[in-house]
C-alpha cells in the first residue's frame, strides 16, 4: 500500500484537528480492516471540488469511542465506513455488502458535500 | 400503477396489431369510402392507400429486431448532454465574483449533478467498470496534467464520450447492415392472368414502360429510439450554444480581468519613455541599459502578442480547433508569465550592482516591475483556472456535443418518415379485369439477409380486395334457350315437342354490391332478350323479343318473349354457352387508353 497522505490512522494519528479544527472539511471514516476502502478514499481525497477531504481510519473501532464524536451512530457491526459533513454529521454509510470502488466512495464523499448545502 | 401498466399494455397491443395499410375507395364522384369488412370496391374506382407509420415501425421491428444496445448508448449520451448543459448554466451565473472553477464548485447544483451521475453509473455494471478504471487512470496522471481537469469528472466525461463515439459509430455501421427495404406492391388476379403487377402512384414509377421498385429504406428503430436521436441533436445544439456563450465570457475574463496585463502595458510605456531619454538618464551605462530596456520591451511584447492571439479567437460557437488554439495560447501565456519574474531578475543582474541600487530611474522601474509581478501571481491562478475550465470542461463537452450532433445522422438519413404519405391505384389503368377479380396489396419487408440469400422477403401485411361493378351497369350474354310457346295458332306453330332449342342473346342491366357477397355471387340481371326460334319448322329462324332475368353470372336465364313471325308468346329458360358475342355496351368496365 502506498503512503496514505490524506489519511489519519487511529490510534497512532490524531484526528482532533480534522474533526474539531477551524477549517471545514469532509471526512470519510474507515472502520476495521478495510485497506482497500482506505486507499480508494485517500486517492479521492486528493481531489476536493468543494471542501478539503480527509480519511480517518479506525483500525480497531470501538462503538462507544466513536459515539463521542458521532452520537447518532448505533452500531458498527455491519459497517465498512461512513462519510461525514463539515459539521461531523454522518451523511452516508458504506454497509458491509457495499462494493467498495471509486464509484461508491465518490458517492459517499459527494453525499457528504451535498449535506453541507442542505444544512 | 397497475392501471397505468394495463393501459400501456393495451396501448402497445393495439399499436402492434393495428393495420399498417389503410385503404379507401375513391369513387368517380370523389367520395372517399372506407372499405367494408368484405373489401369489395367498384371496379372503376381509385384506391387511396395510407401507411400507418407507427404500426409499420413496430412490424418492421418484429422482423428485424430492435437495437437495445444503441438505445442504451444514446440514453447515456443524452444524460451526459443534459448534465453538461446544467453545469454550463451554473457557470452563467456571474463571472466577475469568482473564478469559473470556484463558481462551479461552490454550487450545490454541481454536487447534485455529480451525485446523480454517480448514482446512474452504479446501476450499470459495464459503465461502472469503465468509470472506476477512468478515475483510477485520472489519479495516475502527472499532477500538472491532472490540474488541467481540476476534478476527475471532466476527465471521466471525456473518456466516456470517446467510448460513446466509438460505440455509436460501430453500432451505426451494424445498423446500416440492418436496414430494410420496404415495398408496397399490388398484384391483380383475373380469370385470364395471375399476379399482374399493378402500378401504385408514389411508390413505384414507370421506366421505359415497365415498373420498377423505388427502394424505400427504413431503419429498425422504435419511435422512442428516434425521439432519443432527435433529443441528442437538440441537446447538442443547446450545449454548443452554451459553450459559445461561456467561451466568450472566459475569453473576456482572460483578456479584460488580468490586472497584470495592464500593469505591464503601463510599464511598457514607461520603458519606451526611458529608452527615448536613455542618453540623458544613463550616460555611464548606456549600452547595458539599452539592452535591458530592449529585452524588457521584448518580453512584454511577447506576452502581449499571446494575449492578442487569445483576443482574436472570435467565435461565438467555437469549433474544436478554436478551442485547441485557445487552450494552446493560454497554456503558452501561462508558461511565459510563469517564467517572467525570473527572466526579469536575470536581466537586471546584467546591470552593475551599484548602478541598480543608485539610479533612481532604474530603482523606480524595478519597483514597478515587482508590483506587476505580485499582481501576476494572482493572475496566474486565474488564467490557470480559466485554462483548466476550457481544457477540462469545454473540450470534453464540445466532444459530447459533437457526438450528439451527428448521432443517427446516417441511419436516419432516409427514415420511415420519408415514405410517401399516400399511394394511389387507379383501377381503370390496371387493364382487363372482371367482376370478382382480386387485387392483392402487400407490404413486403426485405432485409439485407433476404438480399444475400435472394429470398423474397417477408410479407408483413396483405389486403385482398375484390373488384366488382357497383351500381347499375349493363352487360351482354349469349345462351341457348329452351323455348316453350303458348297461346299459339296450331296451324302455324308446328312443334312436336313442348320445348325447342334456340340461340339467344341478352342485353342485361345489373347492379353490384359492396356489402353482400351473396348478391354478387347470384349476380342477377334483368334485360332484353332476342332469340331465333323456328316454331313453324320452315327452316328459316324467326325473331323473338322479350324480357329476361339471369342469375349466377348469366349461366341461368329465364324470360318471356314474343315470336314476331308466328305472333305468339313463349317462355324460355337457358344456360350460357362458352362463347362470346358482340354486345351493346353501356356503363361497362373501363380501360384507360394508353
Amino acid at each position: 500500500m502506498s503512503e496514505l497522505a490524506h489519511t489519519i490512522i487511529i490510534p497512532r494519528g490524531n484526528s482532533d484537528p480534522v474533526f474539531n479544527g477551524p477549517n471545514l472539511s469532509l471526512k470519510l471514516v474507515v472502520l476495521g480492516s478495510n485497506p482497500n476502502l482506505a486507499e480508494i478514499a485517500n486517492t479521492l481525497a486528493q481531489d476536493a471540488p468543494t471542501y478539503p477531504r480527509f480519511v480517518i481510519w479506525y483500525k480497531a473501532p470501538v462503538l462507544s469511542d466513536l459515539q463521542t464524536t458521532f452520537p447518532e451512530l448505533n452500531s458498527i457491526d455491519n459497517l465498512k465506513g461512513f462519510s461525514t459533513s463539515t459539521t461531523n454529521k454522518i451523511a452516508s454509510k458504506i454497509e458491509g455488502n457495499t462494493t467498495v470502488d471509486f464509484v461508491s466512495v465518490s458517492q459517499a464523499f459527494l453525499t457528504a458535500g451535498l449535506a453541507e448545502f442542505n444544512q | 400503477m397497475k392501471k397505468t401498466t394495463t393501459f400501456l399494455f393495451v396501448f402497445i397491443w393495439f399499436q402492434t396489431n393495428a393495420q399498417v395499410l389503410k385503404i379507401q375507395e375513391v369513387t368517380n364522384s370523389n367520395e372517399k369510402l372506407n372499405l367494408s369488412s368484405l373489401s369489395i370496391v367498384d371496379i372503376n374506382s381509385s384506391l387511396e392507400i395510407k401507411l400507418n407509420k407507427d404500426s409499420l415501425n413496430l412490424q418492421i421491428g418484429n422482423v428485424t429486431n430492435t437495437n437495445p444496445e444503441l438505445a442504451q448508448e444514446i440514453s447515456l449520451l443524452n444524460k451526459l448532454l443534459k448534465d453538461e448543459i446544467e453545469i454550463l448554466k451554473i457557470l452563467k451565473l456571474n463571472f466577475s465574483s469568482n473564478t469559473p472553477s470556484e463558481q462551479i464548485l461552490i454550487s450545490d447544483k454541481f454536487s447534485k449533478l455529480m451525485l446523480q451521475f454517480i448514482e446512474a453509473v452504479k446501476t450499470d455494471t459495464t459503465l461502472r467498470q469503465s468509470v472506476n478504471s477512468y478515475i483510477n487512470d485520472y489519479f495516475k496522471l502527472p499532477s500538472e496534467e491532472r490540474k488541467k481537469y481540476g476534478y476527475y469528472y471532466p476527465y471521466v466525461v471525456k473518456k466516456i464520450t470517446t467510448d460513446l463515439k466509438a460505440n455509436i459509430a460501430d453500432l451505426e455501421k451494424n445498423i446500416t447492415k440492418k436496414k430494410v427495404q420496404i415495398q408496397l406492391a399490388a398484384f391483380l388476379n383475373t380469370k385470364a392472368e395471375q399476379n399482374r403487377k399493378v402500378h401504385i402512384e408514389n411508390y413505384d414509377s414507370y421506366a421505359t414502360g415497365e415498373f420498377y421498385n423505388v427502394p424505400r429504406w427504413v431503419t429498425s428503430f422504435s419511435k422512442e429510439d428516434v425521439s432519443a436521436f432527435n433529443e441528442s441533436k437538440e441537446l447538442a445544439g443547446n450545449l454548443n450554444s452554451l459553450i459559445g456563450t461561456n467561451f466568450k465570457e472566459i475569453k473576456k475574463f482572460i483578456v479584460n480581468h488580468i490586472a497584470s496585463i495592464s500593469c505591464y502595458k503601463n510599464l511598457a510605456t514607461e520603458i519606451d519613455a526611458l529608452y527615448i531619454n536613455r542618453n540623458t538618464l544613463f550616460q555611464n551605462n548606456l549600452n547595458v541599459v539599452e539592452s535591458l530596456l530592449k529585452n524588457l520591451k521584448e518580453k512584454y511584447e511577447t506576452i502581449n502578442s499571446t494575449v492578442s492571439s487569445i483576443k482574436s479567437l472570435d467565435n461565438n460557437t467555437p469549433q474544436n480547433n478554436v478551442l485547441e488554439n485557445f487552450n494552446s495560447s493560454t497554456q503558452k501565456l501561462l508558461v511565459q508569465i510563469n517564467a517572467l519574474p525570473e527572466e526579469i531578475k536575470i536581466l537586471f543582474e546584467t546591470l552593475p550592482a551599484n548602478f541598480t541600487t543608485t539610479n533612481s530611474s532604474i530603482l523606480d522601474l524595478k519597483s514597478k516591475l515587482e508590483t506587476c509581478n505580485t499582481t501576476l501571481k494572482t493572475d496566474f491562478k486565474k488564467i490557470e483556472d480559466a485554462l483548466k475550465f476550457s481544457v477540462g470542461i469545454f473540450a470534453p463537452f464540445k466532444e459530447t456535443a459533437g457526438v450528439g450532433g451527428t448521432v443517427g445522422k446516417e441511419v436516419l438519413s432516409f427514415g420511415i418518415e420519408d415514405l410517401p404519405k399516400l399511394g394511389y391505384i387507379d383501377l381503370k389503368t390496371t387493364g382487363k379485369r372482371e367482376n370478382g377479380a382480386q387485387l392483392k396489396i402487400k407490404i413486403i419487408v426485405k432485409t439485407e439477409k433476404d438480399s444475400l440469400l435472394k429470398t423474397p422477403g417477408t410479407v408483413i401485411e396483405q389486403q385482398n380486395i375484390t373488384l366488382q361493378q357497383i351500381n347499375i351497369h349493363t352487360g351482354t350474354s349469349v345462351s341457348v334457350i329452351l323455348a316453350s310457346p303458348y297461346n299459339y295458332d296450331s296451324n302455324i306453330v308446328n312443334l312436336k315437342n313442348k320445348f325447342q332449342f334456340a340461340p339467344s342473346a341478352n342485353l342485361l342491366f345489373k347492379w353490384g354490391s359492396r356489402t353482400s357477397k351473396t348478391w354478387n355471387f347470384i349476380n342477377p340481371g334483368i334485360g332484353f332478350n332476342i332469340s331465333t326460334p323456328d316454331f313453324d319448322l320452315d327452316g328459316a329462324p324467326e325473331v323473338g323479343m322479350g324480357g329476361v332475368i339471369t342469375l349466377f353470372n348469366d349461366i341461368v336465364s329465364s324470360g318471356i318473349s314474343y315470336n314476331t313471325k308466328t305472333n305468339n308468346p313463349y317462355w324460355f329458360f337457358g344456360l350460357s354457352l362458352p362463347f362470346s358475342t358482340i354486345g351493346l355496351s353501356i356503363n361497362s368496365i373501363k380501360t384507360a387508353t394508353k
